[in-house]
C-alpha cells in the first residue's frame, strides 16, 4: 500500500502528468468517435448504443502505453536504483506499479465511457437506451483495457527501455500483427490466436467471432499475465545499472 | 558493521571484482579507494542488493540487504547511478521516497535542513548543480536515520567549502556510532575525511589501514642533486640503494638515509648541490599501491 501511494505520488509530482492524462482521455473519445463513425459509414452499425460504447475500445492502446510507462519511466530516469533501495523485494515494487497502472487504466476507461455515454445521452435524449448487452460490452472493454495495461507493464519490465518497449508495442500491433493477420488467415486461421486479434474479439460487440468470446478473453489474459510474469522475472534477476 | 566476504563479480568475461574481502567498522569513517574502474561501485551495488554477486557475499550487520526488514532505516545509500526525475522538485523527490518507506513528511523537512537545502527544495532538479544533487542524494540517504551509510563518490562536484561541510557531517555521523563507508578515486579527499581506508585495484584487495598508518607507511626517500649524479648513483646502487635518475642531475634515492648519501659523496669527493629527505605523500603511496596508475 505504501508503495502504491509512492507510485501515485511519483506520477502526481512529475510535471504535466495530469494534463497528459486529460489529453489522453480526450484523445480516446475523439479518436474512438472518429473510428466508430468510419466503421458506421462502411455499414458496421449494430446499434447507436453499442457504437457509442465502442468509442472506448481505443483506450486499450492508451492503457498499453500507460502500463509500459509505469515501469520504464523509473528505469529511464535512473530512479529505479532508489526505488529498489527502499524496497529491495523487487516483486513488491512490480505489484505496486501494476496496481497503480490498473487504477489509472480503470479511471481512464471509466471516464472515457462516461464521457461518451454522457454526450450521447444529451444528444439522443430518450432514444438512447442501454440494454444489459450494452453494459456487458462496456464491462468487456474495461477488462480489455486493464489486460492491456498488464501486458504493457510486462513488456516494459521485460525490455526495461522506454523507447524500446514503446516501439516494440507499436511495431507489433500496427505492423507485425497486421501482416500476420493477412498470412495467418490463410494458414489454419492462426491469426485469431494473435494477442491483438484475441483482444479485439473479446471486446467486440455483436455476433461472436471464430474463437468465442470467453476463449478469446482467456487467451488475451494469458498473453497479458504471461508477459507480466516474464517481466517480473527479468526485473528480479537483472542487475540494476 | 559491513562485511565483504570473498566477493567476486563477473560481467561476461570481464572480472569487475575478484575475491574481495574486507570489513568496515562502526563509529568510523572508512574510505573505499581505488582508481576509476577498480570495482568500487560494483562492490557497493552488491552490498545494496542491486547487483547479484558471481560468488561470495557482502553483508550489513550480518544480513544481506534484501533480507533487511526495513532497509531504509538501517542503511542509507547514495550511488553514482542514483538519479532524479529532472522535472520533479528536490522536496517531492524526497517525499516519494519517504512515502515508499512509510516515513512521515516532517522527516523530509528535517533532512532538507540537515543538508542545507531548504531554500532550493522547491526547485526542479534539472536546475540543480552537481553539488546540490550530491546534497539531495545525501538527504535521501539520511531519510531513515540509518545506522549504516554507504556513499559512492559523495565529494564529486563539491567545492572546497562543500567538502569541508561533508567532512564535518560524516565526522558527526561516525561520532554518533554509525558505520560510514565512502568511496572515492581521490586519495587527497579521503585524507581529510576518512579514519580508515580500504584500497582496491582492478577488482582486487590492495590494502586496509588507518589513514595514519598509511601515512606512516609512506616511504621516505632522499632527493640529491649533484653535477656528478651518474657516478654518485652508481656508488649508491653498489651499496644496495635504489636510485632513480631524473633530469638536471637529480636522483631519488630509496633505502638509504641522507646521512649515508652524504657520507658516500664525501668519501668519493663528489660535490653535492642539494640533499633533502622527502616523505612521500599519501597520494604517492596510493599510486605506488595501485601500481602507479593515475587516479583520475
Amino acid at each position: 500500500m505504501k508503495l502504491v501511494y509512492a507510485e501515485l505520488l511519483k506520477i502526481r509530482t512529475a510535471p504535466w502528468t495530469t494534463l497528459i492524462l486529460v489529453f489522453a482521455l480526450l484523445a480516446i473519445v475523439g479518436l474512438g468517435a472518429a473510428g466508430t463513425s468510419n466503421d458506421a459509414n462502411s455499414g458496421f452499425v449494430i446499434s447507436p448504443e453499442s457504437d457509442i460504447i465502442n468509442i472506448a475500445g481505443i483506450a486499450t492502446i492508451f492503457t498499453l502505453i500507460l502500463g509500459i510507462l509505469a515501469v520504464t519511466w523509473d528505469y529511464r530516469h535512473g530512479t529505479i536504483t532508489q526505488t529498489f533501495l527502499v524496497s529491495p523485494r523487487r516483486e513488491r515494487v512490480i505489484v505496486a506499479k501494476l496496481v497503480t497502472a490498473l487504477v489509472l487504466a480503470a479511471l481512464l476507461t471509466g471516464l472515457a465511457l462516461a464521457l461518451a455515454l454522457g454526450i450521447a445521452e444529451v444528444w439522443l435524449g430518450d432514444g438512447f437506451q442501454l440494454t444489459r448487452d450494452n453494459w456487458n460490452h462496456a464491462g468487456r472493454i474495461l477488462v480489455a483495457t486493464l489486460l492491456w495495461a498488464v501486458l504493457g507493464l510486462g513488456l516494459g519490465a521485460t525490455l526495461q527501455t522506454q523507447v524500446g518497449a514503446l516501439i516494440s508495442a507499436i511495431v507489433w500491433f500496427l505492423v507485425v500483427e497486421f501482416v500476420l493477420v493477412g498470412l495467418g488467415s490463410k494458414i489454419w486461421d492462426l491469426d485469431q490466436y494473435l494477442p491483438g486479434e484475441a483482444l479485439r474479439e473479446f471486446a467486440s460487440s455483436g455476433d461472436q467471432g471464430r474463437l468465442g468470446r470467453t476463449t478469446a478473453g482467456l487467451l488475451a489474459a494469458a498473453y497479458a499475465f504471461g508477459f507480466a510474469a516474464l517481466g517480473t522475472l527479468f526485473a528480479l534477476r537483472r542487475d540494476v545499472n | 558493521m559491513i562485511e565483504v566476504d570473498r566477493l567476486t563479480k563477473r560481467f561476461g568475461k570481464t572480472v569487475a571484482v575478484e575475491d574481495l574481502s574486507f570489513r568496515v567498522a562502526p563509529a568510523r569513517v572508512t574510505g573505499f579507494l581505488g582508481p576509476n574502474g577498480a570495482g568500487k561501485t560494483t562492490t557497493l551495488k552488491v552490498m545494496l542488493g542491486l547487483t547479484r554477486p558471481s560468488a561470495g557475499s557482502a553483508a550489513i550487520g550480518g544480513r544481506l540487504y534484501r533480507d533487511l526488514d526495513d532497509p531504509i532505516r538501517k542503511v542509507g545509500a547514495v550511488l553514482e547511478t542514483s538519479n532524479y526525475h529532472p522535472g520533479r522538485s528536490g522536496r517531492n523527490h524526497l517525499r516519494v521516497l519517504a512515502a515508499a518507506a512509510g516515513l512521515p513528511r516532517s522527516r523530509v523537512e528535517e533532512v532538507l535542513e540537515l543538508v542545507a537545502m531548504k531554500d532550493s527544495a522547491k526547485r526542479r532538479v534539472k536546475g540543480y548543480s552537481l553539488g546540490m544533487r550530491q546534497r539531495l542524494g545525501l538527504a535521501a540517504a539520511l531519510l531513515g536515520d540509518p545506522e549504516v551509510l554507504v556513499l559512492d563518490e559523495p565529494a564529486n562536484g563539491l567545492d572546497p567549502a562543500g567538502i569541508r561541510w561533508l567532512r564535518d557531517l560524516l565526522r558527526s555521523l561516525a561520532d554518533q556510532g554509525r558505520t560510514v563507508l565512502v568511496s572515492s578515486h581521490l586519495l587527497a579527499e579521503m585524507e581529510q575525511i576518512a579514519d580508515d581506508v580500504v584500497v582496491i585495484h582492478r577488482g582486487k584487495f590492495v590494502a586496509q589501514a588507518s589513514t595514519a598508518e598509511l601515512a606512516a607507511r609512506a616511504t621516505t626517500r632522499v632527493r640529491v642533486r649533484s653535477p656528478q649524479s651518474e657516478r654518485l648513483g652508481e656508488l649508491l646502487v653498489g651499496r644496495g640503494a635504489t636510485v632513480e635518475a631524473t633530469d638536471g642531475g637529480v636522483l631519488a634515492v630509496r633505502e638509504a638515509s641522507p646521512e649515508q648519501v652524504g657520507e658516500v659523496a664525501a668519501a668519493n669527493a663528489i660535490v653535492l648541490h642539494e640533499l633533502v629527505s622527502e616523505t612521500a605523500t599519501l597520494e604517492e603511496t596510493f599510486l605506488e599501491l595501485t601500481g602507479g596508475e593515475t587516479t583520475s
